[in-house]
């Protein structure tokens, strides 16, 4: 009896310790090796990319060893998450590019949290790796570990956020501009007045508050249209409802615009639901394939490709030069693309944006997977 | 005369939450007439489908005293799994719902057998279980989306019967009247009451406590099995971005529904009203535009308000049965 209830003790001790290594394990962040395989593009859609998600300490010292065995400048990079669609694109295209510009690259996630995002880039400073990128959670609270990377003499450049630090390279998303452009475009379409929704993902999100701002930027041009917000996320079953009761309320509601191409698919099947197609314009961002098949179908108005993939390719194509002691602008901006058929492309020159980048959905789905423009330049 | 008192007032703790949703239902009426639309309805009764059957998952736990965290990553992991299956044998729906029930009865059964045969305490179990579902379900998905193609899956999701009645919904009645027989006339559903009245009385009584108890957890995930399937149809795509907030919202409606949180109190048709009080709760939010800062501290005092006004009710009626 006595053995048993040892036992016993002994099995609960371990599952305990087992849980709050696992507990731990997911608190430090995920981490995913480099030098995966580049899927054919075509195949994205469907196939299961073979992207390694490996135990954090043991990819690590793999890196490590890689590191010195074949001399390749190493790139930390900080994520904020790794668990939307958009950023598993991000990944493909940024690996995609480590293989080409030859750097290896240590992909760490910090779960949203920016007290884990100041461990891992203290973390990269320890290892010593060449460069460091971020998507920062916060623009101020990481400016001093910037600075500590920076003093060691590892260049650190921020994916998607303007780092108020002459230290710290900033790549940029014209996200707040290109909104406003679509904002206008909505607004217009809807001859300046009436009931509209904007659907963002959270407050405090750099690239959420950029677009929402933008959004708020282009509908302060029209003070008869009335525009409400809604906080949804990145959760697709929260967006159906929200939707659903926005519709419910707003019968005569004319346009929603949902801020990333991952939400506006409830948008889309709420707005179907209802049986609003015709009356409701959908606008969305991101430039995803579905969304572009939907600009296709006519079934949104418009989406703006900035590309996950090439989200990731730019910005360790930036990452490989500063690794390799090049010298970057201060500042970065990516390419962008407005998804839009041609009769409505007319539309956003009449409004003013002659220069801007406009392709056609088909266009739009090539350049999804085309990373060979970064190489042209 | 006293009869009939004594009838209302043992009734009066079950009305209320009948009460409360019609009190809600009337704000919701006053501050925008078109919540009594065909359309607002029709909506109400889908988005109350997938809640109410995590309710149920949630109830069953609470029963037994215990409490169970997988609900929002373990419907997420059902459902991106299910999703890879569906893919993989090329768009099958069966295959997909068979998968999906078969995911969350196994995280469900994992819980009940590490809390029974390990003795550990359900709160630590299940919260760790949550953080591995969630991993899991970012791991198999790998972010991607999978859209639904199959027709029976978009007529769960959307489809309507007499033009106004959610297929969704009639699955949720479904498992409302399957709910009540299970817990009504069979041994697990009495054993599961028992075990929260009194868990040493049911050993005493020679009843498998562990296997019942493995069976309560069990049964839970292939509640969030079921309600990841319809999350996923009425989103018509499956990705690990759909656990929301079914946890949190699952255990208020069970609790509101007049589940104790010390066990052996419940039934079936309180949580079928308290998921739709916590659905009301977000509509009247959506529809009276409350700004987002605002809304999860204005939902948590309308749930507090109502925890408080049923205690309230309870305590009264205990006294008028004293005074009798």
């Amino acid at each position: 009896m006595e053995k048993k209830k040892m036992w016993k003790k002994t099995a609960s001790l371990l599952a305990v310790i087992l849980c709050i290594v696992l507990a731990g394990c997911r608190s430090g962040g995920n981490t995913q090796s480099a030098g995966t395989k580049q899927t054919d593009p075509a195949d994205n859609e469907t196939e299961t990319a073979e992207t390694a998600n490996e135990d954090t300490k043991s990819t690590e010292d793999t890196e490590s060893t890689e590191d010195t065995e074949t001399d390749k400048p190493v790139i930390g990079i900080a994520m904020l998450d790794m668990t939307q669609e958009f950023f598993v694109n991000m990944i493909e295209g940024g690996d995609y590019a480590a293989e080409v510009h030859g750097v290896e690259l240590i992909w760490k996630s910090a779960d949203s949290s920016l007290d884990n995002q100041i461990a891992i880039i203290e973390n990269f400073i320890q290892q010593g790796v060449d460069c460091i990128l971020m998507d920062p959670y916060d623009a101020v609270g990481l400016i001093p570990v910037c600075e500590q990377a920076v003093a060691a003499g590892i260049p650190v450049c921020s994916m998607g956020n303007f780092i108020d630090s002459e230290s710290v390279i900033s790549n940029l998303y014209n996200d707040r501009e290109d909104t406003k452009v679509i904002g206008r475009l909505v607004g217009n379409l809807v001859a300046g007045s009436g009931d509209i929704a904007m659907l963002y993902g959270a407050t405090g999100n750099f690239v959420s508050d950029e677009r929402q701002a933008g959004w708020e930027e282009a509908m302060s041009e029209y003070t008869d249209i009335n525009c409400t917000y809604y906080e949804v996320g990145w959760d697709t079953a929260k967006t159906l409802k929200t939707v659903q009761d926005i519709l419910a309320a707003n019968p005569n509601i004319k346009a929603i615009h949902s801020f990333s191409d991952g939400n506006t698919v409830a948008v889309a099947q709420a707005i179907k639901q209802a049986g609003l197609e015709e009356q409701v314009l959908i606008s969305s961002y991101d430039g995803n394939i579905d969304a572009s098949k939907a600009v296709e179908d006519e079934s949104y108005v418009c989406t703006l490709l900035t590309g996950a993939k090439r989200v990731g390719y730019w910005n360790v194509q930036v990452g490989a030069q500063l690794a390799k002691g090049e010298d970057t602008e201060q500042k970065n901006y990516l390419e962008s693309y407005f998804i839009i058929k041609n009769d409505l492309a007319e539309k956003i020159k009449e409004l003013g944006y002659e220069g801007m980048n406009i392709v056609d959905p088909q266009k739009g789905i090539e350049l999804f997977d085309d990373l060979s423009v970064f190489e042209k330049k | 005369m006293n009869g009939n008192k004594s009838v209302w007032i043992s009734s009066l703790d079950k009305y209320v939450p009948v009460f409360l949703m019609i009190l809600l239902m009337a704000v919701l009426t006053i501050s925008n007439r078109n919540f009594l639309s065909g359309q607002s309805i029709f909506n109400l009764l889908q988005q109350v489908s997938a809640l109410g059957i995590v309710a149920f998952g949630a109830m069953i736990v609470l029963l037994t005293a215990g409490i169970d965290f997988t609900a929002g990553f373990g419907l997420s992991l059902a459902g991106v799994t299910a999703g890879y299956v569906y893919l993989e044998s090329g768009n099958n729906g069966i295959v997909l719902i068979l998968t999906a029930l078969l995911v969350g009865a196994a995280i469900g059964f994992i819980n009940g057998a590490i809390i029974v045969k390990l003795n550990l305490n359900p709160f630590i179990t299940t919260l760790a279980m949550m953080s591995i579902c969630k991993g899991v379900s970012m791991l198999v998905s790998e972010g991607r989306q999978v859209t639904i193609t199959t027709n029976y899956l978009l007529s769960l999701g959307s489809g309507r019967i007499l033009s106004c009645i959610p297929v969704s919904f009639v699955v949720f009645m479904i498992a409302v009247i399957l709910m009540h027989i299970i817990m009504n006339k069979t041994k697990l559903g009495i054993y599961t009451y028992a075990m929260g009245g009194n868990e040493d009385a049911v050993v005493y009584s020679g009843i498998n406590k562990g296997r019942y108890k493995i069976l309560v957890y069990t049964a839970a995930g292939i509640c969030y099995g079921l309600a990841a399937v319809i999350t996923c149809a009425q989103v018509t795509v499956i990705t690990s971005n759909i656990s929301g907030d079914y946890l949190l919202d699952g255990i208020a409606a069970a609790v509101i529904g007049g589940t104790g949180l010390q066990g052996g109190k419940g039934t079936v048709f309180g949580v079928t009203i308290g998921a739709f009080i916590i659905t009301l709760i977000t509509t009247i939010l959506n529809f009276l535009q409350v700004p987002y800062l605002f809304r999860e501290v204005i939902k948590g005092l309308i749930i507090m308000g109502i925890l408080l006004f049923d205690i309230v009710v309870s305590k009264t009626t205990a006294r008028m049965r004293v005074t009798e």
